[in-house]
């Protein structure tokens, strides 16, 4: 507890919190920019419109997110100095739990300061109906475990390289391939692609019409392996990360 | 150039928020002296540097080097014949030594020769290509000095070169930069919180206590403010008081010894003839010194005196 | 070797020894061309206009928002070499003029980010054989490059003067990402040629490569921004004590 406490501490004036927000908000933004003057149809799709669009966004954006948030919690560890000393203090083990549960309440204040924003939406464009909450608390849920389980993967790279660069580019490499996994609809078992699989609604489009139809989906067997896949990559990056990090030489 | 001052500053200030950490400070560094800098740490020793680097810019007053006022205009012309190393040695971790000095050299335009001169100066040309990340601390600092020297400037500016080095590592230190000024004609300006270490290595020195130059001179005059006093320890402190104050000197107590300034031979000679005589016995006489230590502390400490 | 500029220019080469950052630039457009290039193949029923179908399935993601974001990468860590172990004393003590210092370190994020350039050419044409395509190469292709090529200059010069500024690696970076997904707002709204990081998109018709544009409005906002970043970038350097904290 003390350790976690010396981590925020560390983070005083480091405006993490400022750099999500900016996050947040620009993602609200767009939701602004994608959902303005919703017709008929759209207002009644409009709940599931959010959650559909939600982990598309993530896709893209959280990769690279994610190794921001974790380079600058580890960072200054690297550019202080700091490990020499922190390790004669403290057990690694609890250090690196302290910086796995600080980013933790990171991506938790995010992942609810998104669905916060969704519904905040949503209520603003008077969508049809009210927000099914069951599914937006079941998003909540997957969303925090896909941004977690990215987080672990960066925070593991960036103790583990002092050159900030490569984490940043694996990040950033992580987003391209969610992209694409996205745009070739491919669901996948990669960490990259959780948001993916854990996408609760669907999308058909009549190529005809060219109307576009929501739904709930009826998740296959294996897109079920998929989901749970998310949370072992949790358990895999947070004991890897430690070991690597108990044993790593300072 | 009309003086002889390689370095000066007049009035030199400067100011964060409202704190003055560098105070209207006048140096003056001669022509091929070794200048020590001397003040406990945060006294403003190197924001002073920093400002003569232009690193820093002053809040007020001006700087003179080669007798050029130091400004935008002048700054390459001025760097070009100054070698500095500021805190902590810089470097490239990645990169082995040659290369870092490598790069140096590439920036000053001075011959790649020096390279390897420079290595051989401060012994590290052994470990030429190894990469610095690998370094301890008191190779970097090497490193640091080898880069000052790169292009043999005529000045060189360092800022306690010495921190991080064991004791072999500082006896080197100190003996390298005594022999530069002989060597390669440099004027240097080194600043130390450690007296004894500058009392070693310079010839001047400057003292500067809470941004003010409180004391500059030549080493030797600051010697020469090291007084004696003779202390007494005797049977009857109170009797031997009295004797002393008749003669009208200036007397202390210090626990059971008598403190006077020291005046001659023949009058302690005298002096101990006449509390013999009054059958005092006498258990000491000793020479005191009031050591460089403590005119350093007097001067830095809280006392304002000299 | 006697030129301020020709000094500068070596040191930074010298310092970027013994790192493989350029890997990145080598590897991200990779992804990008593969996945294209598969994509491509897959919908061949749809994507009918072969080279140009094929110039979009390579770019559209890559220049939005991958290449500002790698960009900003490599700015980034051409000023933390200086922002670690205490190098700003050293780099501003070199007899150097502060405009040429600047200039290394912008010749040196162009350089790569023309290098990235040439590499996404390379691959999509390489692909495209690879793909069966028949037809000719398009001609537009040097107008694309070369207009890419402003776009990248602007882009390395906002990265340079953030990561100059803000100290951390990563921040800037995410910053770059974020310029890259408004880009995409913009140039939707047509605004692409007034917004430093979608310039770049348009000059290489990541879109849409049958896009009209503007060419003189794009290289006057293009040189616009490099000279304003630019300047802000070395009166930054010039007037902040980087050194003094």
């Amino acid at each position: 507890m003390i350790t976690l406490k010396t981590e925020f501490q560390k983070i005083k004036r480091r405006k993490i919190g400022l750099t999500m927000s900016v996050l947040i908000s620009v993602q609200f933004a767009w939701f602004l920019w994608a959902t303005k003057n919703p017709d008929e149809k759209e207002l009644a799709q409009g709940w599931m419109n959010l959650l559909y669009t939600l982990p598309l966004l993530n896709v893209i954006m959280m990769p690279t997110f994610m190794s921001v948030l974790a380079s600058r919690l580890s960072d200054l560890e690297h550019k202080g100095n700091t490990y020499k000393q922190l390790k004669t203090l403290r057990r690694p083990g609890i250090l690196f739990d302290a910086k796995a549960i600080c980013g933790l309440l990171f991506v938790a204040a995010i992942s609810i300061g998104q669905m916060l924003f969704l519904l905040i939406l949503g209520y603003c464009h008077h969508y049809t109906g009210n927000p099914d909450m069951h599914y937006y608390a079941l998003s909540l849920i997957l969303n925090f475990a896909c941004c977690l389980a990215l987080y672990l993967l960066q925070l593991d790279l960036s103790l583990l390289f002092f050159n900030q660069m490569i984490p940043l580019v694996i990040g950033l490499c992580g987003s391209l391939l969610g992209l694409i996994l996205m745009y070739i609809k491919m669901y996948s078992f990669l960490p990259w692609g959780g948001f993916l699989s854990c996408t609760l609604v669907g999308m058909d489009w009549n190529i005809e019409t060219r109307v576009v139809t929501l739904f709930y989906r009826e998740h296959s067997i294996i897109e079920y392996c998929a989901m749970g896949m998310v949370f072992i990559w949790i358990i895999v990056f947070y004991t890897t990360g430690r070991i690597a990090f108990t044993r790593k030489e300072v | 150039m009309s003086t002889q001052n390689l370095v000066e500053t007049h009035n030199l200030t400067k100011q964060y928020g409202k704190i003055r950490c560098v105070n209207s400070v006048n140096m003056q560094v001669t022509s091929g002296a070794i200048y020590g800098f001397l003040g406990p740490n945060g006294a403003g020793k190197s924001t002073t540097l920093k400002m003569i680097l232009g690193l820093a810019r002053p809040t007020d007053g001006n700087i003179t080097l080669f007798g050029i006022p130091v400004n935008e205009k002048n700054r390459i012309k001025l760097l070009t014949q100054t070698g500095s190393l500021i805190e902590s040695p810089s470097y490239y971790g990645h990169l082995s030594g040659e290369e870092n000095l490598r790069i140096i050299q590439t920036l000053k335009g001075c011959s790649a020769k020096d390279i390897d001169e420079v290595l051989k100066i401060v012994r590290l040309d052994s470990a030429r290509h190894k990469l610095v990340n690998h370094y301890s601390l008191g190779m970097k600092q090497r490193l640091g000095l080898a880069a000052a020297l790169l292009g043999f400037p005529r000045l060189l500016i360092l800022d306690e070169p010495t921190n991080g080095l064991d004791p072999a590592g500082i006896q080197e230190m100190r003996e390298l930069i005594r022999s530069l000024p002989g060597a390669y004609g440099m004027t240097i300006l080194v600043s130390s919180h450690l007296l004894s270490e500058i009392d070693q290595m310079a010839d001047h020195v400057g003292i500067i206590r809470q941004g003010e130059l409180v004391y500059q001179n030549t080493l030797a005059s600051l010697h020469s403010h090291a007084k004696s006093q003779i202390a007494l320890r005797v049977s009857h402190t109170a009797i031997a008081a009295d004797l002393l104050r008749e003669d009208g000197i200036d007397i202390s107590l210090e626990e059971d010894y008598l403190l006077f300034p020291m005046i001659d031979d023949a009058y302690v000679a005298n002096l101990c003839r006449r509390l013999i005589v009054q059958n005092i016995s006498l258990y000491r006489v000793e020479k005191r010194e009031t050591s460089l230590e403590d005119i350093f502390l007097s001067l830095t400490g809280k006392e304002t005196s000299l | 070797m006697n030129t301020s500029y020709q000094k500068a220019v070596k040191a930074e080469r010298l310092k970027l020894r013994r790192s493989p950052v350029w890997l990145a630039f080598f590897a991200l457009p990779i992804i990008s061309a593969f996945f294209g290039t598969v994509n491509y193949k897959i919908n061949i029923s749809i994507l009918k206009s072969e080279w140009y179908s094929l110039w979009s399935q390579h770019t559209l993601f890559l220049c939005y928002f991958f290449m500002p974001a790698l960009i900003g990468t490599y700015c980034s860590y051409l000023w933390r070499l200086e922002h670690t172990h205490h190098n700003w004393n050293s780099f501003l003590t070199a007899p150097v003029p502060i405009v040429s210092l600047y200039l290394g370190k912008l010749t040196q994020a162009i350089f790569m980010a023309v290098l990235g350039n040439a590499w996404i050419f390379l691959l999509f044409y390489v692909c495209g054989k690879f793909a069966g395509i028949k037809s000719s190469f398009p001609p537009e292709a040097l107008e694309w490059f070369l207009c890419g090529l402003l776009g990248t200059v602007v882009i390395c010069c906002v990265q340079l003067l953030l990561s100059l500024i803000i100290r951390s690696f990563a921040i800037p970076i995410g910053i770059a990402l974020l310029g890259g997904v408004l880009g995409l707002m913009m140039t939707n709204r047509d605004h692409g040629l007034d917004y430093p990081y979608s310039i770049y998109c348009m000059g290489m018709r990541a879109n849409n490569p049958s896009m009209e544009v503007n060419i003189p409005t794009l290289v006057i906002n293009s040189l616009g921004y490099i000279i304003i970043f630019a300047t802000l970038a070395v009166l930054y350097l010039r007037k902040r004590e980087i050194a003094a904290n």
